[in-house]
């Protein structure tokens, strides 16, 4: 038949995202191409502000992940001032983090990705639906919707918990250089503790349950949506005495190699850009020239030694060695259940190392010129800023290349398609009129296009 | 749609911090009771979907209760199950069935600029559907119109851009809307803030709005004034005890009742318990100046009075904590004839400030009392100016 699927937009995830796919004659994507469809010029809206500002304003690059950018920027700035933050500082940064992936990740798994896989109630927003593909007998489905109703609350709850050390959830307040402004009560941590028995009893009762219960009954997603088995990750949820719960690292066609982010250059052919392409973030330039041909996409194509990187909860387990699975849309799903279950295990033993009352900032200065690094993970994958400063501690160049930037990226100018376009080709959809299996595939990456595009 | 008790309960517990009177609860039973829950239809343009996250933390009434019981979201870009045309369908369908009576939620800044090609937020008969178009179209069919959150009120943190042409909600709608469009500033939304204004219009319509035409009740103090840090001695830096407004708090010149609201649930908010400060996350001139700074940098620039970009040198005011008086700034000259530019937030006419007291189709005017806000008195509704470079010492 040979013919064109777009779907557009494509719904729960964040942000706005267009996907188009060429068919060939027995209905397999032959090729895709992923868009995303909103620009806000964060890059240059930062030119001119003070790297304080920068940990305040990335964060309203997304208010799904707005923790991670905050941590990011707030490193980037410390690394400038040569600071390095107290343990204390640590693990509130590790708590909010923690508790914040957990709440991210609920709702990933209930409110973005299972109804792609449920016959839902007949209620807006979840009708009108899709109608294909639908395994689960009527009380799995009833559970499950049972489930999503009870998953509103935990990640909501989750929020609070972020919310009691952080300020406020979504946009917190307390991650600036120099530490953590708030030095938890006696009673702060008594409400953490009191929120965390519920949050993890969901974990391990529903949400990990549920997560193997839909890898059984849609097994063949093992063998959708295939990765190219290159994964990133970057350290994260830095720890006391140097430890981190993941470090960076970096997987070739499932190969170990050396991560190196001198070799990080991202490109703009098929991006609606006119600055120079193939730049690393240190020298990056931001100018949009929407329509410009061939672009299609407001996504950069961020490449490591020229390579595509999948980024995300499977590279981050695989790369640690958490997960020992393959490289699917069911695998991401699975290792994105087990990562939250190891994150709810170590959360409380954060909490309980807190010490009531103890302040864990310092007012510090920043040099008036530097540049500096900051990486973390997202829900969703490795994230970057490099920041640069010019004279009078004013921010000259502002680069950021989100998860999601990896993972839903254009082209390269070697005409290379990036992670989820190539996880997308070989896709056999059954009816062009409910493209479920695309949707499925999408889904699977968690795509953050807010961030990607900034 | 019917309902329930427990739902009735829980919004009757969560009535005072809804601020809901027995009369408000009375009529929301009739509402519910009349048959069919009220459409909603969310749109997204420039947003982090910061504001959609801040609806699902609400808490009291929970976010399932809202979703199950109160209301029917007819289109959410982040909950809906439908996608591409099937979610643009759903969305032209809501529009036209519920016609003058659903309640459109406009999350994010409107780009304006390559006809509004930098927020695309589908595919319509083989075409980008940009927010620009879609709100336009949508707008006057609605029955109330919400810029949710501070970018869809004021522009916000998406407006300062060179290149997208951000403009906010109301400015774009140019009082073509049944109702003035309600602007709930915050970055993001206070959920309290949002779903008691959307279970006010469901029961009593319109509440009371101020000059920048936001709800009275939320947003007639300064953070300041009610600050639980305010008599407390000032300090020269965050993360310790103390008043911060010599470290650049916002607090003073940010009119919002959030030290009363709080966030998620009403565990903590950014000053007190926090070690924060302000940084003006819900004011019409956010983020437009530093967010931290001694005292000595921030004063140069007249903090109060950024809407008119003219003030720079409005050190000279002699009345700095009160923006009124920069309309007889001898360097704002937009609005020096009018005396009524309080009522004119939606004014098509906006260069022309002199016309607003004789335009009858300013569907803006609510009548309201003055103001009792920190933000400065809006004095022309022209594109808000761009934070000039002189402002980020």
């Amino acid at each position: 038949m040979g013919s064109i699927i777009t779907i557009d937009p494509v719904t729960r995830i964040e942000g706005h995202l267009k996907i188009k796919v060429d068919l060939d004659d027995d209905g397999r994507v032959k090729k895709s191409y992923m868009t995303g469809n909103l620009y806000r010029d964060f890059e240059n809206i930062l030119k001119g502000r003070k790297p304080w500002d920068a940990v305040h304003i990335t964060q309203r690059i997304c208010g799904v992940c707005p923790i991670s950018h905050a941590i990011t920027a707030t490193k980037a700035a410390e690394q400038m001032a040569g600071f390095i933050p107290g343990d204390q500082a640590l693990l509130i940064r590790a708590i909010i983090q923690g508790a914040y992936f957990i709440s991210d990740h609920i709702l990933h798994f209930y409110h973005l990705n299972l109804p792609d896989y449920i016959s839902p109630p007949d209620i807006a927003p979840l009708r009108p639906a899709y109608n294909r593909d639908l395994r689960f007998g009527a009380d799995q489905t009833e559970k499950l919707v049972n489930n999503y109703v009870e998953a509103l609350k935990i990640r909501r709850q989750a929020q609070e918990v972020v919310a009691i050390l952080a300020g406020r959830m979504p946009h917190v307040m307390s991650v600036v250089p120099g530490g953590v402004t708030q030095a938890p009560s006696h009673e702060q941590i008594h409400a953490i503790k009191g929120y965390l028995p519920a949050i993890t009893d969901f974990v391990f009762n529903r949400y990990y349950p549920d997560a193997h219960l839909l890898s059984q009954v849609y097994a063949d997603y093992f063998k959708i949506g295939k990765g190219n088995g290159n994964l990133l990750c970057f350290s994260a949820f830095d720890l006391p005495r140097g430890e981190s719960v993941f470090r960076q690292g970096l997987l070739t066609d499932m190969e170990r190699e050396s991560l190196s982010l001198q070799d990080i250059r991202e490109f703009v052919r098929y991006a609606y850009y006119s600055s120079p392409s193939g730049l690393h973030p240190i020298h990056g330039e931001t100018i949009p020239a929407y329509g410009r041909s061939p672009g299609y996409s407001w996504l950069k194509a961020p490449r490591h030694r020229g390579k595509p990187y999948e980024t995300g909860p499977l590279a981050r387990m695989t790369v640690n060695g958490y997960y020992r699975g393959g490289c699917s849309a069911m695998d991401r799903i699975l290792a994105r259940a087990e990562e939250t279950k190891l994150l709810a295990e170590r959360l409380p033993q954060w909490v309980h190392a807190l010490v009531p009352d103890v302040a864990s900032y310092t007012d510090i200065a920043l040099p008036p010129s530097g540049s500096g690094v900051g990486l973390t993970e997202a829900p969703r994958g490795s994230l970057g800023h490099w920041m640069q400063c010019s004279t009078g501690g004013l921010i000259s160049r502002y680069q950021i290349i989100t998860p999601t930037c990896w993972n839903a990226s254009p082209r390269d100018d070697n005409g290379v398609p990036g992670p989820i376009e190539q996880a997308l080709v070989g896709t056999c959809v059954e009816d062009m009129n409910q493209p479920i299996e695309l949707l499925r595939i999408i889904h699977s990456f968690d795509p953050c296009t807010s961030c990607s595009v900034h | 749609m019917q309902i329930s008790r427990r739902t009735f309960l829980k919004l009757a517990t969560a009535a005072a911090s809804l601020g809901l009177t027995g009369v408000d609860l009375f009529r929301l039973r009739e509402v519910f009771a009349s048959g069919s829950a009220p459409p909603v239809i969310w749109l997204q343009g420039a947003v982090c979907t910061g504001c959609s996250i801040s609806l699902l933390n609400s808490a009291a009434p929970a976010i399932d209760d809202i979703l199950l019981n109160t209301i029917s979201l007819k289109y959410h870009p982040n909950l809906m199950t439908a996608a591409g045309e099937l979610a643009v369908t759903t969305l032209t369908g809501a529009a036209e069935a519920g016609a003058g009576e659903f309640i459109l939620c406009v999350e994010g800044g409107i780009p304006t600029s390559i006809d509004g090609r930098y927020s695309i937020i589908g595919e319509r008969d083989g075409e980008p559907w940009t927010m620009l178009d879609a709100v336009m179209e949508l707008g006057c069919k609605a029955k109330y119109v919400v810029a949710v959150g501070t970018c869809a009120s004021f522009g916000g943190v998406v407006k300062p851009s060179e290149y997208t042409g951000v403009r906010r909600l109301a400015e774009v709608l140019q009082g073509s809307t049944k109702n003035p469009v309600i602007n709930l500033p915050a970055c993001p939304v206070n959920p309290i803030v949002l779903v008691g204004t959307l279970v006010r219009l469901l029961t009593s319509g319109v509440p009371p709005l101020d000059a920048w035409s936001r709800p009275t009740e939320y947003y007639g103090t300064s953070v300041h004034h009610i600050c639980p840090r305010l008599t407390t001695p000032m300090v020269q830096q965050i993360g310790v005890f103390g008043c911060y407004e010599h470290v650049g708090c916002k607090g003073p010149h940010t009119s919002f009742t959030c030290p009363n609201l709080k966030w998620n649930n009403g565990v903590n908010w950014c000053i007190d318990k926090t070690n924060s400060l302000c940084i003006g996350c819900s004011s019409p001139n956010f983020p437009s100046t530093p967010f931290y700074g001694k005292l000595e940098e921030l004063m140069p620039c007249c903090v109060t009075c950024e809407m008119c970009s003219k003030c720079v040198d409005c050190s000279e005011c002699a009345n700095l904590g009160d923006c009124a008086d920069c309309v007889d700034c001898s360097n704002c000259t937009v609005c020096t004839a009018c005396d009524n530019t309080e009522k004119c937030l939606d004014c098509a006419n906006a260069a022309a400030c002199a016309d607003c007291p004789s335009n009858e189709g300013c569907a803006c005017y609510t009548g309201t009392t003055a103001p009792v806000s920190a933000d400065p008195v809006p004095v022309n509704t022209a594109p808000t100016p761009e934070p000039s470079v002189e402002h980020q010492h």
